[in-house]
């Protein structure tokens, strides 16, 4: 008697099929809430690979570059000033000059400039780079892309990379002055 | 002397007659915030285009206007920016591909809380008349519930 009284107890304690299909389902969608509230550490990219990008150039802006599309992994061997910038940002205006300077003292010494243009337009972008005079290769990123892989902070931040396609140091987060400029060239001029 | 006039007069005509498409195909500022409140601030949190005055909005409308000016319709501008800025110039996820997954969720969430709903009155209905089917329809039970009885009647009598 006392048998059959456990196994009728076991029989209801045991849960349905169903119900723990319902638990699990439970489980899943607080897991995907709980990812969707928990924003990743951000990254700080100092001293390791630097990110592959693929930037399409603005038909008069490719610099001395024969191509439509610039990507990281075509200008192995040459040194990186990767720059962020924007034409509706007012501390980019003040590292314009020396960044057009740096570009033109440096560009025959294996030292190529990049430009990110960071949610911008298009009209207003060329207008910014006409009215500064830059010459050296810019596009826009489009969708953001880039700056994510980059994690960028905001505008202007400059990323410097070496030939072999490594971050020297930190990003720098703001305007650059001309000596700064000059002194992390050195860091990434070809050898 | 009115022939001069009437030359004067139909130059006058002529150069308006050329200006009129120009000056119909400039929208005024009501067509370019009905696209621009469809659109967010791509830099700004939860910012309407239509009521942000950063200068990337003012260049923003100003790229609208110069699309509706060349012809575009409302689809094709926001096409644009978010080819140019991606899904967050909509303020919201697009509905497609692993997007989905946030427009899906809430529905597969209050089914979910409906159905578990449904089990937790289900089995609290269930507790409550469990007593009476088992007396009734387990044979075992009622006899082992009989018996006991029985003895507590047959001990009770001792006492009497």
């Amino acid at each position: 008697m006392t048998v059959e009284l456990q196994t009728e107890e076991k029989t209801r304690r045991r849960l349905p099929g169903w119900t723990i299909a319902l638990g699990l389902g439970v489980v899943f969608i607080a897991g995907l809430l709980g990812l969707l509230l928990v924003k990743p550490p951000q990254r700080s990219l100092c001293d390791e690979a630097a990110p592959e990008f693929n930037l399409r150039l603005f038909d008069e802006y490719r610099g001395n570059l024969p191509v439509d599309t610039v990507s990281l992994d075509s200008l192995k061997g040459k040194g990186v000033v990767l720059n962020f910038w924007a034409s509706w940002c007012k501390p980019c205006e003040e590292e314009a000059a020396a960044l057009e300077a740096a570009w033109r003292a440096n560009k025959d010494n294996g030292i190529v400039f990049v430009g990110v243009d960071y949610l911008d337009q298009d009209p207003a972008a060329k207008r910014y780079l006409q009215k500064f005079d830059i010459t050296f290769p810019n596009g826009p990123d489009l969708a953001g892309k880039i700056s994510k892989r980059y994690a960028i902070r905001g505008v202007p931040e400059t990323f410097f990379i070496t030939p072999e396609g490594k971050l020297v140091g930190c990003r720098k987060i703001g305007p650059l002055s001309s000596e700064e400029l000059q002194q992390r060239i050195d860091e990434i001029r070809p050898g | 002397m009115a022939r001069r006039v009437t030359s004067l007069l139909a130059l006058v005509l002529l150069f308006g007659m050329l200006a009129l498409p120009a000056q119909a195909q400039t929208p005024d500022p009501n067509q370019v915030d009905a696209v621009a409140k469809d659109l967010w601030c791509p830099l700004c949190n939860g910012v309407r285009l239509d009521n942000c005055d950063l200068q990337a909005c003012v260049q923003m409308r100003e790229v609208i206007s110069q699309k509706l000016a060349a012809g575009e319709d409302k689809s094709q501008i926001k096409a644009y920016f978010v080819q140019q800025y991606g899904d967050v110039v909509l303020g919201a996820p697009a509905n497609e591909g692993f997007n989905r997954l946030v427009w899906i969720l809430p529905y597969l969430l209050a089914i979910l809380a409906l159905a578990w709903l449904a089990f937790i009155v289900r089995s609290w209905l269930h507790r409550s008349t469990a007593p009476q089917t088992g007396a009734a329809g387990s044979a075992p039970a009622a006899a082992a519930k009989d018996e006991y009885e029985q003895r507590v009647d047959e001990e009770l009598e001792q006492y009497q």
